[in-house]
Parts: structure tokens; sequence; C-alpha cells
């Protein structure tokens, strides 16, 4: 990865921060949410590269990243992040943002058995289906 | 001759290793041995009270004792027997923890070397000698050696307790490292508003005598008796006559590379170090002025309207005696051109942290105005790398230079305060943040936006674009992937190191240095600020890597021991000194040369042989000079020279008991 790289907008950033309402500088990298996360052998981004990602302003990658749906919500992470970050959030944080971008609910699901129903049932809150 | 054998189990620190009842126990049977024990402490207030009562129950005139290294505890033993009426050089101690117990692993073998170390230790009791030691006066004055922030601290200190203090820098003014920073960590308040009226106190201070532009040439004596030959170099200003109004400076037209910027400005061949200077009268540094090379020039003579240029100067050694000697002669920073990887030195854009502390000082060479040195432009986009030449066995140091996570942190910090939108991005390995307030410290610069990325930079090149940018290549461990960033300036956080020259002061002062050049203190929990030699104390990074609040501490610490020192007012000499025995002594002088303390002189003795009356030379010792080094008694062919508590007659019965 080579800097400057594109980074995301000041837009973007405030989105984010409204959504998520943590600063993910407070993040220092202790890894400590990865090594807790049940999932990580499925995902392409372990949860600290979310986070470091995110503290670098590097939004696209996450967005393209599988990890943010295969995350299962399960908390692990949030419980106990010593920064009080909740990764967890900031995943779905991400995930909403990505959902509000889309054209409100049609997400185009390739393989509904291969996305978490948590996601799914996550996404049908969201817009109230 | 009743010897008493206390063993000790160092809790389980011996009694594991070595069957200390066994010990005990066999040394019963070796003769004049009348009392033997085990004892679970015996530097504890019970472990002693059994020494005692043993002492009065067996009336024993020589203890030996099976403990820890006699480093640790001998003076608590001796302490002991001089309360009990006994010559404290009746005690004599085996190690048996350190040479013993901790390097072996087979216990009936450690069992039977402990069993013959106490043997050798009751051998050697057999011919011990009272020995004691004589009350030397002390001088009441005490030397500073360097003028940085730790010197000023401990001769203020000194100075406050009512001593007199000889306070010696060589530069041309006092402030040393501090000065030359522009903000200190973690509170961020200005490093020189702290400095400067500490540099004005010592200087103006009515006990304190400030030698600038000096240098250390010779010590000799010991501990509350050092004499001191001090070499002030010739300034070429009368002092008494200049005004400081700084004429000369500004008409002198030979320019240099000025040190205090690091080289990156020009000053004058007559200069002062910087605009707060004390004292703030100028120096002609003669190795770089026209006159004193060529013979031509002489502006500075004919525009100074006081008239005190005086080229005519001449170095003047001033001698002087102390009781008490401080060494604070401070550090080097690593020029760290030897890792070509950084391209320092290849490329003006890489800086190191001291250049972008001066860059980013009012009165540096940028007037607080960081840019980057091949353009003058303002850079956006920074790289800073930690670690440069420290922990690194190949290249560098192998210490951790203790204080560049923290002034990393700082720079980028003020960077985001002074320029908002530069992008700070840190290499580290892992950021170290003992201290009060620093990981505080750090955390705000990460908040404000300093990107830190965990892993070393692998190389720095010219990336040949038109701006003349750096490319920095680096890899990122928690993001798992290689990372390029295109830089306007590249900050080394340089190793610290001991000054070039530390190893000729350590010799000077006669104390010693580790691998790595930093002098070594006495013991490194217990005695953090003495050194091996009484009365010469250590305060600042000459001692290692430190920060300004523990350099200041360390220096009021040093001050401490010397004002201790001071108040008692007289020292107790070495007795384990050597001693001539005359009647044997051939004359020839050869240990004269070996006695690092000059303690050893001829003298001359008068027998009667066969009727007739001979003058005779023989070596003579100075008891008070002498620290039992043993150099001359292990040299001397004839035999005559003896070691108070190890002589000859000592270590032979140690020999012939195994
Ligand atoms: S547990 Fe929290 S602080 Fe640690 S890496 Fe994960 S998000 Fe960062
Ligand atoms: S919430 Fe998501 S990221 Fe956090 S531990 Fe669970 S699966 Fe992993
Ligand atoms: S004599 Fe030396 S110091 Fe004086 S002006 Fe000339 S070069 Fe400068
Ligand atoms: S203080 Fe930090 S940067 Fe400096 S050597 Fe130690 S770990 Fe490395």
């Amino acid at each position: 990865m080579r800097f400057p790289t594109k980074t995301a907008s000041n837009n973007e950033r405030e989105e984010f921060n409204d959504i998520v309402q943590k600063n993910v500088k407070d993040c220092y990298q202790c890894l400590k949410c990865s090594s807790g996360c049940p999932l990580t052998a499925h995902m392409d981004y372990y949860p600290h590269q979310v986070m470091l990602l995110a503290k670098m302003g590097l939004f696209d990658q996450i967005f393209e990243s599988k990890t943010l749906w295969v995350c299962a919500s399960c908390l692990a992470c949030s419980s106990r992040c010593p920064r009080d970050l909740e990764p967890a959030k900031i995943m779905e944080g991400f995930r909403t943002m990505i959902l509000r971008d889309r054209d409100q609910g049609n997400v185009e699901i390739l393989d509904t058995r291969k996305v978490p129903r948590q996601a799914l049932i996550a996404s049908m809150r969201k817009f109230r289906r | 001759m009743r010897i008493g054998v206390f063993i000790c189990w160092c809790g389980s620190n011996i009694k594991n290793m070595v069957d200390v009842e066994k010990v005990a126990e066999e040394v019963k049977s070796m003769p004049r041995v009348v009392y033997s024990q085990d004892v679970q402490y015996l530097c504890s207030e019970v472990g002693q009270a059994d020494i005692s009562k043993a002492i009065d129950e067996h009336n024993l005139d020589r203890v030996v004792i099976g403990a820890c290294s006699p480093r640790m505890h001998e003076t608590t033993f001796q302490k002991l027997l001089e309360g009990k009426g006994l010559n404290p050089y009746y005690v004599e101690i085996a190690n048996i923890r350190e040479q013993c117990s901790w390097v072996h692993s087979d216990k009936e073998k450690a069992t039977e070397k402990a069993l013959e170390l106490v043997k050798k230790a009751v051998a050697k009791s057999y011919y011990s000698i009272p020995l004691s030691s004589d009350l030397l006066e002390v001088n009441k004055k005490a030397l500073v050696v360097g003028g940085g922030i730790a010197g000023i601290q401990a001769a203020l200190d000194i100075a406050d307790a009512g001593y007199p203090v000889d306070l010696v820098e060589r530069e041309p003014s006092i402030g040393g490292r501090m000065a030359q920073f522009d903000k200190t960590f973690p509170t961020l308040d200005c490093s020189a508003c702290i400095l400067t009226p500490k540099m004005v106190e010592a200087a103006t201070h009515e006990n304190i005598n400030l030698y600038t532009y000096s240098e250390i040439e010779d010590v000799s004596g010991y501990v509350g008796n050092f004499k001191v030959k001090i070499k002030q170099k010739a300034k070429s200003v009368k002092a008494d006559k200049c005004n400081g109004c700084g004429d000369c400076i500004e008409k002198c037209p030979k320019k240099v590379a000025n040190e205090f910027d690091e080289g990156s400005s020009k000053r004058k061949a007559i200069y002062t170090l910087f605009p707060q200077a004390v004292p703030n009268k100028p120096v002609i540094d003669r190795d770089n002025c026209i006159y004193f090379e060529k013979g031509k020039c002489g502006v500075c003579q004919k525009i100074c309207p006081t008239g005190a240029i005086d080229y005519e100067e001449q170095d003047e050694i001033i001698e002087s005696e102390y009781g008490a000697i401080i060494a604070a002669t401070g550090f080097d920073v690593k020029k760290p051109n030897d890792l070509a990887e950084y391209h320092y030195g290849n490329h003006p854009d890489v800086i190191t942290s001291l250049d972008l502390e001066r860059m980013l000082n009012a009165s540096g060479p940028t007037e607080g105005k960081v840019v980057r040195p091949s353009t003058g432009n303002t850079p956006k986009k920074i790289v800073f790398i930690q670690c440069v030449g420290s922990r690194d066995r190949n290249k560098g140091n192998p210490y951790c230079s203790k204080v560049c996570c923290l002034y990393t942190a700082k720079h980028t910090l003020l960077l985001n305060e002074k320029f908002p939108g530069t992008e700070s991005y840190v290499f580290n390995i892992d950021v170290r943040t003992a201290g009060k307030g620093y990981e505080e410290f750090y955390e705000r610069a990460r908040q404000k936006g300093a990107n830190y990325l965990r892993g070393q930079v692998s190389k720095v090149e010219p990336l040949e674009d038109e701006d003349n940018r750096l490319l920095v290549r680096g890899y990122d461990s928690s993001l798992g992937e290689q990372v390029e960033i295109e830089a306007d300036l590249v900050v080394l956080a340089t190793s610290i190191e001991p000054k070039a020259d530390s190893g000729d002061m350590a010799k000077l002062l006669g104390i010693s240095s580790n691998e790595d050049g930093f002098f070594s203190e006495a013991h490194p929990k217990l005695k953090p600020v003495e050194t091996q030699s009484q009365g010469i104390y250590l305060a600042g990074v000459c001692q290692g890597p430190k920060d300004i609040p523990e350099t200041v501490s360390q220096a009021s610490g040093a001050s401490a021991k010397a004002i201790t020192l001071f108040n008692k007012g007289q020292v107790e000499s070495v007795p384990t000194t050597a001693v001539v025995n005359k009647d044997i002594c051939s004359g020839c002088m050869q240990c004269k040369p070996v006695c690092p303390y000059e303690a050893i002189s001829q003298e001359y003795v008068v027998e009667k042989v066969a009727g007739k009356q001979v003058k005779r030379p023989v070596a003579s010792i100075n008891r008070a000079l002498c620290q039992g080094c043993g150099a001359c008694a292990g040299l001397c062919r004839s035999g005559a020279m003896d070691l108070g508590g190890f002589t000859s007659r000592q270590l032979m019965a140690e020999v012939d008991i195994l």
C-alpha cells in the first residue's frame, strides 16, 4: 500500500463518527479484539486491522472487505477491548454506511447461504422489511 | 583463637543447592572451630542476633560466614563484630551464593564446593590481623564537571547547602543539551524558559564559581582531598571589559558550521553559543579565526568599543582542591551515517530529531519554522523512524535510548499544533512510555493524528519526482502489509551515546564505564549515584540515557551525597592498605609505577650493617592514598609488599587447606 493513497473524505469521516460515536484513534493495536474473535478464519482483514484502516482513513479497503459481513456481532471484541472501542460497533458502523449508500435496501445478496443470518436480520431491521 | 562458623540459607537461594546443615556440621572438625551453625537469614535481625549470642556464649574471637558476596553484606557483619568489641577485620566471608549455589545444578557437588569455600575462609581467618582506618579531613568544596542541566542542578544544590562549588564546562556557555531543545515532554513547557533562570542562578550564586570554556586536565588524590588541574582555554575576550554588545560578532568575516544548530547554520569565529548564553560574552574560536590562522584580519579588535579583544591571552591552568567530584558530562547523539538504508547524509531531507528540535526552536536556524532543507518549503508528510541505532546490536547500540519514543510523540504534537494539516507517520518497534504522565502524552499524540505504524523501515530512497521527495518503505505488522510512504521529510530518532571522549574522562577520574561507555554506578539499585571511587558521584546521561526529570533527580541525589560528606567533615581511610616490610624491601621501586593511586614513594632507611651505618632505599606507602587494590603486592619480587586483609600468609593458607 502506498501513501498518499485515497483516504476517506471529510463527509465520510463525519458520517462514520456520527454513527459510531467512537474515536478510532484511541486504538493502540493491542490485538485483543482479533485474538478473541471466533471468525477470523473467514476474514480477510482481522478486527484490529479494520481498526487500523479506519484510523488511517482507508475506508475503501474496509468497504470492500469480507470481514464486515463475516462478523457475527458476537461482541466478544467489544466486551474485551481495553480502550472500550467496541470494534463490533465499528463494524456495524461500516456496514451501515454501505447499506445507506445502496439503493435503500436493494442490496444484492449473491448467496444467502453464505451470508450470516445476523447480517440478513440486521439489514432487514435497518430497512424495516 | 576461637572461631565460629555461620552458614546462611539465604532463604532458598543457597539452601536449595547446598546442604547447609552438612557444611555447618563438617567444618566443626576443623582446628579452632568451636562453634558452627546454619541460619535461615544471616543478614536479618534474627540472624545477627544468633551470631551475637554465639560470640557471647562461646567466647568467639573470629567469625567465618558462608553466605552471599561480601560486596553485599561485609559491612553489616563488620559492624556487628565492632559492636561486640572485636576488630571488624576478624570476619571472613565465603561466597557460597553467587560463586556456588547460583551457578551450579548438582547439589552434591555444590555442597562439596561450598564446604571447600568455607574451609578456605576458616584457614584464612587463622592469620587475620586487626586492621584500622585513619580519619581524614574533608575539603568542603565540590567540583562539578559538565554544565548541562545535571551539572547546574547539582552545583545549585550544593551551593544552596552553603558549600562552594566550581562548575566546569568545556563549551563557552553552560546549558548543555537542554539549551538546544525547544519544548520538553510531557508538559510541553519551553525548555529555555525553565532552563535559563537556572543558568542565571548558577552564574550569580555566591557559592558557585563558573569555569566555562574549560576542561579538566588532571585529577589526583582521594575522597575528601582531590587535587584537580583545570585548563581554562584562552577566550581572547576579556570578560571584565566586554559588555556583550556583539559588534565583533556581527563584523567578523569568518563563518563556520554552528555546532549548536547541529551544523545546519553558520556562526562566526568570534561567537556566543546561543542568544541566552551564560556568560553572555563571546569567545574567539582560535581554530577558525583568520587572525590565528594567517595573522591577518583583526576586525573584531578594531571594532570592539571597549578594547576587550586580547589575542595574546594564554590558556591558564587552575589548580584547586576538592572534597567531592560530580561527573555530569552528558552525551552525544549518533550520526546515523552507517545505517545506509536511511539515506542520512545523502539526502538533505533526511534529518535527525535533534535537527528538527533546532528547527522548531524559535532561536534556531529557521526561527521556529519547519522546512524541507532541500527546498525551504513546509513539509506536508513527515515520516518519523524510531530506534535509529538504538536496540541494534548489529550496527548501532544495543540499549534503548529511552527518550526518543516521547520526543517523537512531542514532535508530532508540535507539528500538528504549529502547522495544522501535516501528516505524521511514526514507524516504531514498540513505544515505551514509562514515566509519569508519559502514556497520556503518547495518547494525546495519537489522538492529534500521528499515525503509528508498527515495524521498522527497511529503506528510504529518493523518489526522483520533481519535488525530490523520499519514498519510505516499511511493513506494518498490524496491517500485515508492506507500506510505502511518499514523504517530504524523514526524521530519525537517533541513538543517545556517551560522549566520544568519555573513556578519557573515566580514566582521568579513575571511575569505570560499562561496555557501552556510560559511567558505571557503584550498585545499579542501591548506589545509583556513587561510583566505585569514593567521593566521585554521577549525574545525568553520562551514566545512561535519561530524560530531564530523571536527570535532575539524580543530580540532586549526587549533590546530597556530596553534602553529606561535607557535613560529616571526615572520612575513614581504607583499612586494607598495602604495607611494606622494610626489612626485605630491595628498593627496586618496581611497585611505584603500577600503583594507580600514586600512593607509593621512595624513602631511605638507615641500618647498621657489620658495624657500619648504611642508607638504603625502600618503598613507602601513603596510607591516605592507597586504595588497597593490591597491584603492588602482586608484583613485588621480594615479597616485601603485603596487603592488609589479604596478606600472602592468608592467601597461602587458603591454598594449603585444599
Ligand atoms: S481490542 Fe480495542 S484497542 Fe485493542 S486492537 Fe482491538 S480495537 Fe484496538
Ligand atoms: S463482533 Fe465481529 S469482529 Fe468482534 S469478535 Fe465478534 S465476530 Fe469478531
Ligand atoms: S580576528 Fe578572528 S574572530 Fe576577530 S574578526 Fe577576524 S576572524 Fe573573526
Ligand atoms: S526510546 Fe523508544 S525509540 Fe528510543 S530507543 Fe527506546 S524504544 Fe526505541
